[in-house]
C-alpha cells in the first residue's frame, strides 16, 4: 500500500534519469527557468485523432523536468469548444504558451510535421522558444539603423520592413530605429541586437556613434548595399574582408526568370537545412570567422570582363556575435515572402540574440539519419547471417547442452 | 515424449523465434534504415518475449523452469545489439528496457506459479485478461485530465513508453517493485 499511494505522490516531481543526453535541455535555460516565479501554462489543443501520433505521456514528463512552474495541459479542441472559444481557438493542432501577461500561439502540427526525422525535437525548440519569449519581458532591446526618411518597420512597401519586425513581435520586442538623417540620437549605445540595413553614406559623426554601438552592443547584423561596401570596412568588423560590388548570376540554382535572384542553402540551429532566394547578391572574400551562406559552384561574376567562377560566400559571420549578408533585399517585405527567408531571418537573430541553445540533434548520437543503406546482395546476406544465421546456430548449440526436464 | 523429442522441438521453438524476432528487425531496417526503429522493435520484442515466457511458465509449472524461460527473451539479442552498435538507440536505454522486462518476466513466473493448480484455460484466459487490465488501455481516460493523472501512473503502458523514450522515472522503479511485491506476495501465499 506505500508503495501504491507513493506512486500517486511521486508522480509530477522531477526525478528522472535520461538516455537522451542530446535531448537534455541545457544548464544555463534551466537556472534561468528556476527564477520564473510565475507560472507558465501550455496548453496543446489537439485532437484524440491526431494525438496518437505524439508521445504526449513523455512531453508532459519533459515539460514538468525543465520547470515547477510550468504546467502542461492537453485539450481536445472539438470536445471542449467552450474552451476552444474561451482562447479563440478555430483550428486542430494549436500550442498555446502564457504566462500571466503575455502568450504565444504556434501551430504544433505544422511544426511537428515539416520535419519528417526530427519532428519531436522541433517541437520541443518551438515549446522553449515560446516559453522564453512569454517569460522574458523585460530588458531586451534591438536597433534598426538605416537611411530612410520613415521607420521602414511602419512600411507595408515591397521595400518596407514590418514583416522583419513581427519576428520581434513574436519575441514581445519593439525594437528602435534611427534614421542617419536624425538629427536625435539613440539614448543608449549598448542594444542586444542592431541590425544594420542599407547604409550608402556616413558623414563622421554619424561613422564614429556608429562604431560606439556596434562595439558596445551584443550583437550587429548586416544587410549592406553590395555598390556601397565600403560602410561596412569603415564600422572596423573586419577590416581584411573585401566585399565585392559585383553581382552574382546562377544559370542553375537560381529562380526560373532570373540568373541573379538565388537559391542558397541555408543550416539553421538545428542544422537543418533550409532554402532561402537571394537577389542581387555579391560575393564576401575574407577568410576570418565562418560561411553562413554560400552559392553553387555554377554561379559566376564578371570581374574586369572575366568570368569568375563560384562557389562565392555571399552571408558570413566574422565573429561569433556578427553576421554581415552582402545584400540589403532578402529582409523587405516582398523578398521575405520568398521561400524560406522568413525562417532563415528568425533563425539568424534568434541564434544572435537568444542566450540558450535550443536542444540540437547531437553528431554523436551516431546515426546519419540521410544515410543511405546500400541494398546490395552482399549487404543483405551479411545482414542475414549477422541476425538470424548465426544466431539460430548458436541458439541451437546451446540449446542442445542444456538438460530440459 | 522423449527427453530428445523434446529438445528438438525446443530448438525448432528457439530458431522461429530468432528468425521471427530478428527478421522483423531486419525488415524494419531495409524500410526505414537505424534511426527510429527502436519504439517499433522494442515493443515487438515485449510482445514476443512476454508471450513466450508465459506459454513456458504455463506449460512448465513445476520444477526450476525460470532459468530456462528467461533465456527466451534473449532470442532478440542479436537486432538489438545491432541497433546500439549502429547508433539508433542507446545502449541506456535498451539496458533500462531488459530490466523493465525482466522483473516482469519474474513477476509473470510467481504469478504462474501461483496459479498452477488452476485450469489451463482459466489461467491463459486470466493471464491475458489481467495483461490487458494491466497495461491501462482500457481503464485509461485521456479526455479526462485529471482521472488521467491519477491512474495512468499505475498502468504498464505509461511507464513502458517513459522507458522507450529514454526516460527512467522513480514512479516507473516504483511501480516496478510494487507489481514484483505483489507477485511476490501471490507467490508466497500458493
Amino acid at each position: 500500500m506505500v508503495l501504491g499511494i507513493s506512486i500517486f505522490f511521486v508522480r509530477s516531481t522531477p526525478l528522472y534519469l535520461t538516455a537522451h543526453a542530446s535531448d537534455e535541455v541545457n544548464d544555463e535555460l534551466l537556472a534561468y527557468l528556476d527564477t520564473v516565479d510565475s507560472p507558465i501554462k501550455v496548453i496543446f489543443f489537439i485532437s484524440n485523432a491526431m494525438a496518437n501520433d505524439f508521445p504526449l505521456i513523455q512531453l508532459n514528463q519533459w515539460m514538468k523536468t525543465m520547470s515547477k512552474t510550468i504546467e502542461f495541459e492537453v485539450i481536445d479542441p472539438f470536445l471542449s469548444p467552450e474552451i476552444s472559444d474561451y482562447y479563440d481557438i478555430d483550428h486542430d493542432g494549436v500550442v498555446v504558451v502564457e504566462s500571466t501577461m503575455l502568450r504565444q500561439d504556434f501551430n504544433g502540427l505544422n511544426v511537428f510535421y515539416q520535419n519528417e526525422h526530427h519532428g519531436l525535437i522541433r517541437f520541443k525548440n518551438a515549446l522553449i522558444k515560446a516559453v522564453i519569449d512569454v517569460t522574458k519581458i523585460s530588458g531586451r532591446r534591438v536597433l534598426l539603423v538605416h537611411e530612410q526618411f520613415e521607420n521602414p518597420f511602419e512600411s507595408n512597401e515591397q521595400m518596407g520592413l514590418s514583416l522583419l519586425n513581427t519576428i520581434f513581435s513574436n519575441m514581445f520586442i519593439t525594437p528602435d530605429a534611427w534614421s542617419i538623417y536624425d538629427t536625435v540620437y539613440p539614448d543608449t549605445i549598448r542594444y542586444d541586437l542592431v541590425i544594420i540595413h542599407r547604409i550608402t553614406t556616413l558623414d563622421s559623426n554619424d561613422l564614429k556613434l556608429l562604431q560606439d554601438i556596434a562595439v558596445a552592443s551584443d550583437a550587429v547584423l548586416v544587410f549592406q548595399h553590395p555598390k556601397f561596401s565600403n560602410v561596412v570596412n569603415q564600422l572596423g568588423i573586419d577590416t581584411a574582408a573585401e566585399y565585392s560590388d559585383a553581382i552574382i548570376e546562377d544559370p542553375e540554382e537560381s529562380l526560373i526568370f532570373s540568373d541573379t535572384q538565388l537559391l542558397v542553402e541555408y543550416r539553421d540551429g538545428l542544422d537543418e537545412s533550409r532554402i532561402a532566394v537571394v537577389p542581387y547578391a555579391s560575393p564576401i572574400y575574407s577568410n576570418a570567422g565562418s560561411v553562413i551562406m554560400h552559392t553553387s559552384p555554377t554561379a559566376f561574376v564578371m570581374k574586369n570582363e572575366a568570368i569568375e567562377k563560384g562557389p562565392f560566400t555571399i552571408a558570413y559571420s566574422p565573429t561569433q556575435s556578427t553576421v554581415v549578408m552582402n545584400t540589403h533585399l532578402v529582409p523587405t517585405n516582398y523578398w521575405i515572402q520568398q521561400a524560406d527567408n522568413y525562417v532563415v531571418i528568425d533563425d539568424l537573430i534568434r541564434q544572435l540574440m537568444v542566450n540558450y541553445p535550443l536542444i540540437r540533434v547531437s553528431q554523436t548520437d551516431g546515426v546519419d539519419i540521410n544515410q543511405s543503406i546500400p541494398i546490395t546482395w552482399p549487404w543483405i546476406v551479411k545482414m542475414m547471417a549477422i541476425l538470424m544465421i548465426i544466431p539460430s546456430i548458436i541458439g541451437v548449440i546451446i540449446v542442445r547442452r542444456w538438460k530440459v526436464h | 515424449m522423449s527427453l530428445q523429442t523434446h529438445m528438438r522441438q525446443f530448438c525448432w521453438l528457439i530458431v522461429l523465434s530468432i528468425l521471427l524476432v530478428n527478421g522483423y528487425g531486419f525488415k524494419l531496417i531495409i524500410d526505414m534504415g537505424y534511426y527510429g526503429i527502436h519504439s517499433i522493435m522494442i515493443v515487438v520484442h515485449f510482445v514476443a518475449s512476454m508471450t513466450m515466457c508465459a506459454t513456458w511458465f504455463l506449460a512448465h509449472p513445476n520444477g526450476n523452469q525460470f532459468k530456462q524461460g528467461a533465456m527466451l527473451p534473449l532470442v532478440g539479442l542479436p537486432i538489438l545489439s545491432c541497433l546500439v552498435m549502429s547508433g539508433g538507440v542507446s545502449l541506456a536505454i535498451i539496458s533500462v528496457y531488459v530490466g523493465l522486462l525482466y522483473a516482469l518476466i519474474i513477476c509473470l513466473y510467481w504469478v504462474s506459479h501461483a496459479i498452477q493448480y488452476v485450469q489451463l484455460e482459466i489461467k491463459i484466459m486470466g493471464l491475458v485478461i489481467g495483461g490487458v487490465i494491466l497495461w491501462g488501455n482500457v481503464v485509461i481516460l485521456e479526455s479526462v485530465p485529471w482521472l488521467y493523472d491519477m491512474i495512468a501512473p499505475y498502468t504498464l503502458m505509461y511507464h513502458f513508453f517513459l522507458i522507450q523514450e529514454g526516460f527512467f522515472h522513480i514512479s516507473t522503479g516504483l511501480y516496478v517493485a510494487l507489481l514484483m511485491v505483489v507477485s511476490w506476495a501471490l507467490y508466497r501465499h500458493d
